[in-house]
């Protein structure tokens, strides 16, 4: 009993469901166990078919490269060719060069749809692609239409295409009525591709746009959607977003209008890092901020927080953002610039007991940018008795998180005012920069040294500790 | 015999295990039989080739999932998560193919997917002789022919 082969001895389709939840590189390895195992990995259902376990060094010739290229697509072929079952859980298809195998990608592609399959990811992206530019870059593949002969109902829940067209939508052809996430990057929408394809996800939950082109406007239906993240997606007007479920919304791009359906928003995201102009966008962000006063979770950049205090009412004289408990900033602190957009978020969101800053982005200073008072005058910066308290502060902060610290002159001046007031403070994070010096030194040992400085600080709260976390 | 909405189930030792039919009916097996045939439900079902001990892990694991089905708020999904992450940590190996083939004859596919992540996860990121020393696995290759498979997919290796 003891030196028995027990596991061998399982019905093969146990086999295959063990090594399904392998990654398909180790799967495809177990063929080597012994006689028993060399035909098993054939018939895994996760097949994930990466350019990159085949074409790895960089230094390699172009012509190299190709022919690796060429291994990796006659590989493909071969797999499916030899695919025994109807269904599997996840196809996965990542190719930064299919121009040269168009005919194949297009037998892989239908291979693919055609499949009772979960989950498909096929990403013909190229990463040398340069995203200010997502207009200039073909795609030329589709993913063709369901050879529907015998009616089978779709169970695919999860599609992710990258650089790869939509279906055509035809009537009846296609059912994606199980698809719960979509998410798209790399390709041209037009309104009525995303629209016709959006009318057959009726189930639809999350739909993620990264790096998408328009040249139209954007129009989205989704009954059950609960998430949309427009990242980097360049719309001609408006979005216009139909979705009364909506929960979680994450932009990402130039300052755009959205039109949506706030009711239930818990979460959202807002960066408008790709802004090139400042100009005073102040009144149109403090009306969406109004928009989405139900939101808990919310995510700004240091765009926002300079354009904000911009705006008619530099210091709200009412908070508005009553439900917000998690305050992310990602502000870079290099000058002063941001204080007041702070201050702003700081006097709106009465209820914040989670403030964080992400120090790890570009510092973006715009020299246009006006404080809406004498900037020595502000609360982080006035010493003495008359110093401006904020009610969030003083009485509800819990947590203050700083991710990406330097020790900077600005950070230090912020996390000394917050220490000073904040009486409730439980727990203060300093992530250490991981940014080096130019020489590629690590400076790790300078930014603790800077930490040094905290605890010395006036401190309000009696139960404070203070975590240090390096990389 | 069982009183109402409770079945008897019998393992191949003999062992017999009331169960709540909500529980026995997790096994897609059990289900289709009480749902064919009614006198199934009054009387004993026979679990053919399970013995007393892996029934009663069998129904231990049921138990847990049928009343968190039931009632989300009491059993919640991390309650379950660090409940099937015990049970299966809990296991040796014979148990643990007992249970695999078990479950695979009764259909209980949560349990069937759980015991095969747990086989799996005991394969990953090791060597191929370390997974032939802990499953006991006999290299029947000759070295030609183990040679042959490193040529054909020379980017796994």
């Amino acid at each position: 009993m003891k030196n028995q082969d027990r596991l061998s001895s399982l019905h093969d389709n146990l086999l295959v469901t063990i090594i399904s939840f392998l990654r398909f590189k180790e799967a495809v390895k177990t063929s080597i166990l012994s006689r028993r195992w060399r035909f098993i990995p054939r018939a895994t259902r996760n097949m994930e078919f990466l350019e990159s376990d085949f074409v790895k060094p960089p230094h390699d010739s172009e012509e190299i490269r190709q022919n690796k290229r060429r291994a990796f697509v006659e590989f493909i072929m071969g797999w499916i060719g030899n695919y025994q079952d109807s269904s599997a859980d996840k196809f996965l298809l990542k190719f930064s060069h299919p121009e040269n195998h168009r005919l194949q990608m297009q037998q892989i592609l239908t291979f693919a749809i055609n499949l009772q399959v979960k989950a498909i990811d096929v990403d013909f992206a190229n990463p040398t692609w340069n995203q200010d530019n997502i207009e200039d870059e073909h795609t030329f593949l589709q993913l063709p239409i369901v050879n529907n002969n015998n009616n089978r109902r779709s169970n695919i829940e999860s599609l992710r295409l990258f650089s790869c067209n939509l279906p055509e939508v035809l009537e009846r052809s296609h059912d994606f009525s199980s698809l719960k996430s979509v998410s798209l990057g790399w390709i041209t929408l037009t309104r009525v591709s995303i629209q016709n394809f959006l009318r057959k996800c009726v189930a639809l939950e999350n739909l993620i746009l990264e790096k998408c082109y328009y040249n139209d406007s954007f129009v989205v239906h989704g009954p059950r959607l609960e998430t949309l993240v427009l990242d980097k997606s360049y719309p001609h007007g408006p979005c216009i977003v139909n979705a009364p479920n909506l929960r979680i919304l994450k932009y990402s791009g130039i300052v755009n209008e959205i039109i949506f359906d706030s009711k239930r928003i818990e979460e959202a995201e807002l960066d408008f890092g790709l802004e090139r102009e400042y100009e005073d966008w102040g009144d149109f962000l403090y009306r969406f901020l109004e928009h989405i006063s139900s939101v808990k979770t919310l995510t700004l950049c240091t765009y926002t927080l300079q354009a904000l205090p911009n705006g008619e009412e530099p210091i709200v004289s009412k908070p508005f953002l009553g439900c917000v408990k998690h305050l992310i900033l990602k502000a870079s602190l290099v000058d002063r610039s941001e204080f007041y957009g702070i201050s702003f978020l700081l006097n709106s969101c009465p209820n914040l007991q989670i403030l964080t800053f992400d120090l790890n982005v570009p510092a973006r200073i715009f020299p246009e940018y006006e404080a809406p008072f004498n900037i020595e005058q502000h609360a982080f910066l006035l010493r003495g008795p008359y110093q401006l308290i904020y009610t969030s502060v003083e009485k509800r902060l819990k947590s203050v998180v700083m991710r990406g610290f330097k020790g900077e002159t600005n950070e230090l001046v912020v996390l000394r005012y917050l220490l000073k007031y904040a009486r409730n403070l439980e727990s203060l994070h300093i992530h250490i920069s991981k940014k080096t010096a130019r020489d590629g030194s690590s400076l790790e040992a300078t930014y603790i040294e800077k930490v040094q400085k905290i605890p010395k600080f006036d401190i309000a709260s009696q139960k404070l500790r203070i975590f240090l976390h390096r990389k | 015999m069982a009183s109402k909405g409770n079945l008897t189930l019998k393992s191949c030792n003999g062992k017999e295990f009331i169960v709540e039919e909500k529980v026995a009916v997790m096994s897609t097996t059990i289900k289709n039989m009480v749902d064919v045939d009614d006198s199934f439900a009054q009387g004993v079902i026979p679990i053919i080739g399970v013995d007393g001990k892996i029934l009663a892990k069998l129904i231990e694991y049921c138990k847990e999932h049928a009343e968190a089905d039931e009632d989300e708020e009491v059993k919640s999904e991390e309650y379950l998560k660090k409940f099937d992450e015990k049970f299966v940590d809990e296991l040796n190996l014979n148990d643990l193919y007992d249970l695999l083939k078990a479950s695979n004859y009764l259909e209980i596919t949560k349990l069937l997917n759980l015991l095969c992540q747990k086989v799996a996860s005991m394969i990953k990121g090791k060597k191929p002789e370390e997974i032939r020393r802990i499953f006991n696995i006999k290299n029947d290759f000759t070295p030609e022919e183990e040679e042959e498979i490193n040529r054909q997919n020379p980017w796994a290796f």
